[in-house]
């Protein structure tokens, strides 16, 4: 080929431009991949730019990128062009003399074609080798590159949002801030002047009590803090549409919970020095008797100097007979008892003092009355209460010459009957009537059945328990509340305290203008007060009821058995009892409270009262 | 000593309180330049300066000093 | 006056608000903060803020004395008024705070047998001197510059938004805002909105946790159950947690509100993974405070490692109540930390992260026990009842009672324990629609929020009769 190419050449230059196949395949190859690539970015424009990219960014970013790709292109080219156009033009125009050898013209010819061939070989070699390569990466990269791509523009759409929010960010902020702050100042505002313009209440219904007015300035009541306390209270407190807000409030925390058909417990477990751990240890100097009739429970008495002795909450003095500790169980309201023995055998001795005082002539009773935690209390939580029972017996067992009046047994007799009141801590009429019953034959008095006396019923009545455990279920299931007339003829004497005031009036309030929680004062009108009332009967029997609370509902049933009864209450009588009780010429003195009375805090009133 | 000194010989301390060889010390160094360089490890990094060149911090100095260049500053003027 | 009460809220808060966004120039708006706050503090404390302007001001002359040393190049007068200014500062606050407990304690000794007196403790005397003896100590340490103005100075201690409960605001933190910034109307909703937030924790969650711990602890602890026991002392650790970065927020978002810019208080402190963790993300001011001012002090010499920690962890725990229970809390958690620091932070990582977690929350818990229980009587029965000595029941029904009644509170509450406001915030920032869409969610959440938790501010005064007073 050479020889038949160079002998046909009559040129000065040589071309030496040979029609070699690699060369040539090379090159075809070289131009394929470059086709191919062209075509394949082609494509790829063609498929972004078919696929609106709404934001400009991200087109522009993929744009660049396909153009980054071009470059990467045109370096993967091969080099061998620019090469061979430098060999040729360097072969073509080393003139060579005609003078020459004509071989040694051949042989440089054939020196100068080999060394070209190798360096050919060498070009083509290394374009082979590039274009292996990178036909492995494509081949690798290509789907590869699919996936990274559709990730790449996920995140380069992530980052153009990004950007976008950034922008906007500001003004969206400022905007949103105007919102916020406007709606936030309405309410706000708007809560500020209606608690200044409207009118404030003066008493809350479901708390009993009259609200916090507004204090009278004095310097030394603001020197000491107690003006401004007591304005801050009254601005607190008397806030307009109050009981509406305490309404959405026991709503609001019913839903804290799950209570649907189950119990809850308000204020805690209650305290007892008499519960059934067997670790409880006294201090009490006095000797107590290992006494029970229920043989599960016992009481051992240990005296030791280290532990402190388990305190018996004492509640306040005017909520002596009712605790804070509430369970609420299918829409009843249970005081949770916790008793105390000490306290009971306290109650026992003040009782023992005044039958030791006024002689075998007056005959003493003592009527204390369990309230519902004893009957209703669910079994999965019987072990949290002291034992009314118990405690009961406890009493009774420290009793000398006192009669004890079962109380317990007689409504025990009677639990499926409505003998308590659901939403209020006290009983109800039918209870009062047969713990009633059993004083008079305790007494041997005559007794009115039942049917003597007529029945008023009043509906939609929410006791005292509601304002105390603020639970909303005994606010919406209200109870009927009743009472009975007594046909028997009567009068009623009220007294102060003190012995004064003395009016006539109803035994029997009326409650036509009276709110509903308030309606168990129907019995007497209240406790702050002294009632004498003269019957009918003539057995010369003159009895004196010292009373909680409870003690008022027995009055009405009792008035077919004693010619006179006196009603004291507990915490609101100031002369001393046993001049009294010798002064109305009195037959009979009747002690009659619940549990927590005379166990708790308004035990230590009966004391009082006899040395007062 | 002066406070190039200092600096290089606060270096391996640096290293061995955050556990990182790969710390060089520079005057600018700053807490943020160093991970893990939070009040803990302060405490950690100032008594093992002082136990090292048996010396101490004042106060104020320890909360004042805004890079390793002032610690350096400090270490060079008192160390024994 | 309490942040949680309505008086506050609807009364003062708005009056003030008003008063101050009405003021044109900075100087009156400043002398209006002044006033508010005094009117403020002087509803609590008739008397003691006299104590508290008589502080002020002389503090403010140590500051300025100081200031002229400095001037003079005179560093011995500097030390003698800083020696002087804090005598009289720590001073004040030992004889109100813990005189009472100093002496008792003293009366322990054989011969010494003192009345104790039963000064009433001022409110905020703990955080206002702290506040006081970071100015004087940066100001000593050549850190700010002395505050000439008085009424500048009153305005950074009696500022009401954290003068009764923190946070311990620095002086350097705030010293160019009192004299000149601006609110824009983005940061004032942001106020508004951490200050809705703060509110809530107090008012929705705190309060009624309360009520659980007082159930279980609050009587007799003879019928403590073990598992009662724990649960009871965790919801401690929110109850507290939710009381004190509420009133952290309220601070915190009063203060955007004015244009101040408070350090973060808490950091969702029940994240932590160990100890040292957790005191950097509660009460951060407190522990950054004692870190700059106490931790190194060099009265133990070389031993900075045992003296320092040993002083700061003493002061947290003191600092918290004078009695010993807080002093042993204190101490308590200085032992963790210097154990962790023992042990080194390359081999605490290596530890898994699950028991890290699991070690931090117990050692939490029991702290909040001891954090509870001021009769040491008592805390010693706690303990016993957490291991289930004495006898005591594994569960009761009390328990499960109790869990059940307030299932959906505690579950609110753990939740709200995580960061679910950033979380929130990231998931809104994702584009412009979702941003918006967060935004208004926090406008609904503030407004229902603050609508909720004054209702249940009515039923604050809550005091049922048996019967009507006639």
């Amino acid at each position: 080929m050479l020889t038949s190419s160079l002998l046909g050449n009559d040129h000065n230059e040589i071309d030496i431009r040979l029609p070699d196949p690699e060369a040539e395949q090379a090159e075809a190859l070289r131009r394929q991949c470059a086709e191919t690539a062209a075509l394949r970015n082609q494509r790829r424009l063609a498929a972004t730019q078919s696929r609106p990219i709404k934001k400009r960014a991200v087109r522009k970013a993929l744009e660049e990128r396909m153009q980054a790709k071009e470059a990467l292109h045109q370096k993967h080219l091969p080099v061998s062009e620019p090469v061979i156009a430098m060999e040729t033009s360097t072969i073509i125009t080393a003139p060579i003399a005609p003078q020459q050898d004509p071989l040694l013209r051949i042989r440089e010819a054939e020196e100068l074609h080999f060394l070209e061939k190798q360096r050919l070989a060498e070009e083509q070699a290394k374009r082979a080798a590039a274009e292996e390569a990178y036909a492995k990466e494509s081949q690798s990269a290509k789907g590869f590159c699919r996936s990274l791509q559709r990730k790449a523009v996920r995140q380069w759409k992530k980052e153009a949002a990004a950007i976008e929010v950034q922008k906007h960010l500001p003004q969206m902020e400022r905007r949103m801030a105007i919102a916020n702050v406007l709606l936030c100042s309405v309410l706000g505002l708007g809560i500020g002047t209606g608690m200044l313009i409207l009118e404030r209440p003066t008493i809350s219904e479901t708390e009993n009590r009259t609200l916090a007015s507004m204090p009278s300035f004095s310097l030394s009541d603001y020197w000491n803090g107690s003006y401004t306390a007591g304005v801050s209270e009254f601005y607190n407190d008397t806030v307009p549409f109050r009981e509406l807000f305490k309404h959405l409030t026991a709503t609001f925390r019913n839903y804290m919970g799950w209570q649907t058909g189950g119990a809850i417990i308000h204020g805690g477990r209650p305290q007892g020095d008499n519960t059934a751990s067997s670790e409880v240890v006294t201090t009490t100097t006095a000797a107590q008797t290992t006494l029970s009739t229920n043989p599960a429970i016992s009481i051992t008495t240990t005296t030791t100097t280290t532990t402190t002795p388990p305190v018996v909450t004492q509640p306040e003095e005017h909520q002596g007979e009712l605790s804070n500790n509430i369970l609420i169980h299918k829409n009843r309201g249970i005081m949770l008892y916790g008793g105390s023995y000490r306290v009971g055998q306290n109650y026992a001795s003040f009782l023992n003092a005044y039958q030791s005082e006024l002689g075998p002539s007056v005959h003493i009773y003592s009527m204390v009355i369990p309230t519902p935690c004893s009957f209703y209390t669910p079994e999965e939580f019987q072990y949290l209460i002291g034992s009314e029972y118990d405690n009961i017996q406890n009493i009774n067992a420290h009793l000398v010459d006192v009669t004890p009046v079962d109380a317990y047994g007689a409504l025990a007799a009677h639990t499926d009957e409505y003998i308590y009141m659901r939403t209020d801590h006290h009983w109800s009429a039918l209870g009062a009537f047969y713990a009633a019953e059993a004083f008079s034959a305790a007494a041997r008095v005559p007794f009115a059945k039942i049917s003597e006396y007529e029945k008023v019923t009043k509906p939609g009545y929410v006791g005292t328990l509601y304002g105390y455990s603020g639970d909303i279920a005994l606010k919406n299931n209200p109870e009927d509340f009743f009472y009975y007339t007594p046909k028997a003829e009567y009068t009623t004497t009220y007294y102060n305290p003190s012995l004064g005031a003395k009016r006539t009036a109803p035994l029997l309030l009326n409650l036509d203008h009276l709110s509903p929680v308030s309606w168990y004062m129907v019995y007497l009108g209240g406790d702050a007060r002294v009632t004498h009332v003269q019957t009918a009967v003539n057995n010369d029997r003159t009895l004196v009821i010292f009373k909680d609370s409870y003690g008022n509902a027995l009055v009405p049933w009792l008035t077919s058995s004693f010619e006179n009864i006196y009603v004291v209450d507990l915490r609101y009588f100031t002369p001393n009892a046993i001049t009294y009780i010798q002064q109305v010429g009195a037959t009979d003195v009747l002690f009659a409270m619940n549990t927590f009375s005379a166990t708790g805090g308004n035990a230590k009133h009966i004391e009082t009262l006899r040395i007062q | 000593m002066t406070k190039t000194e200092a600096l290089k010989m606060l270096n391996p301390i640096f290293c061995e309180v955050f556990d990182d060889d790969s710390i060089v010390l520079t005057e600018e160094t700053t807490a943020a330049d160093i991970d893990g360089w939070d009040s803990v490890e302060h405490f950690n990094l100032i008594s093992a300066v002082e136990a090292a060149f048996s010396m101490q911090f004042q106060m104020r100095e320890v909360s004042g000093m805004k890079n390793v260049g002032e610690m350096a500053e400090i270490v060079a003027q008192r160390a024994k | 006056m309490v942040f949680s009460s309505l008086i506050f809220l609807y009364l003062f808060l708005p009056v003030c608000l008003l008063c101050y966004g009405l003021s044109s120039s900075l100087a009156w708006k400043n002398t209006i903060l002044v006033i508010f706050s005094l009117i403020f503090y002087a509803w609590g404390e008739p008397i003691y803020i006299f104590l508290l302007l008589g502080s002020v001001i002389i503090n403010y002359l140590f500051g300025l004395a100081m200031g002229k040393c400095k001037d003079q190049k005179q560093e011995k007068g500097a030390k003698a008024f800083m020696i002087l200014a804090l005598l009289f500062n720590l001073g004040l606050l030992g004889i109100f705070k813990y005189s009472g407990f100093l002496v008792e304690n003293l009366n322990l000794l054989p011969f010494i047998s003192l009345p104790v007196p039963s000064l009433r403790l001022p409110i905020g005397i703990s955080f206002y001197t702290f506040q006081i003896l970071s100015y004087l100590i940066d100001l000593y340490w050549d850190k700010v510059e002395r505050q000439r103005n008085l009424g500048h100075f009153l305005l950074y201690i009696s500022m009401f938004p954290q003068l009764v409960a923190g946070p311990i605001v620095r002086y350097s933190t705030i010293a160019a805002e009192i004299g000149s910034r601006k609110v824009t109307m983005t940061e004032f909703s942001s106020g508004i909105s951490r200050f809705v937030l703060g509110l809530a924790k107090k008012v929705i969650l705190s309060n009624h946790l309360s009520v659980i711990v007082a159930d279980f602890f609050g009587g007799d602890l003879s019928q403590l159950t073990v598992l009662g026991t724990w649960y009871a002392v965790a919801v401690y650790a929110m109850q507290v947690y939710f009381d004190f970065s509420g009133y952290s927020d309220m601070a915190i978002g009063m203060g955007l509100m004015f244009g101040f810019h408070f350090d973060e208080n808490f950091r969702h402190p029940f994240l932590c993974k160990d100890i040292s963790e957790f005191w950097q993300r509660w009460h951060i001011s407190l522990g950054t405070f004692f870190r700059d001012y106490l931790l190194y002090m060099p009265i133990f010499g070389k031993r900075r490692k045992y003296g320092g920690l040993f002083l700061v962890w003493f002061c947290t725990g003191l600092w918290h109540g004078a009695s010993w229970n807080f002093i042993l809390w204190g101490l308590y958690f200085g032992i963790f930390i210097f154990i962790e620091q023992c042990i080194g932070k390359k081999k605490m990582r290596k530890i898994p992260l699950l028991f890290r977690h699991l070690y931090s929350k117990l050692v939490i818990l029991i702290g909040f026990g001891i954090f509870y229980f001021e009769s040491l009587s008592k805390l010693l029965i706690f303990f016993r009842r957490l291991i289930g000595l004495d006898g005591a029941a594994l569960t009761d029904q009390y328990l499960l009672l109790s869990i059940r009644n307030h299932i959906w509170l505690l579950l609110a509450a753990v939740i709200c324990c995580f960061p679910i406001a950033e979380w929130f915030k990231k998931l809104g920032n994702r584009s412009v629609g979702s941003a918006y869409v967060f935004n208004a969610l926090q406008t609904v959440c503030n407004v229902v929020l603050l609508a909720v938790s004054s209702i249940l501010l009515v039923d604050a005064t809550n005091n049922p009769f048996l019967y009507f007073r006639f």
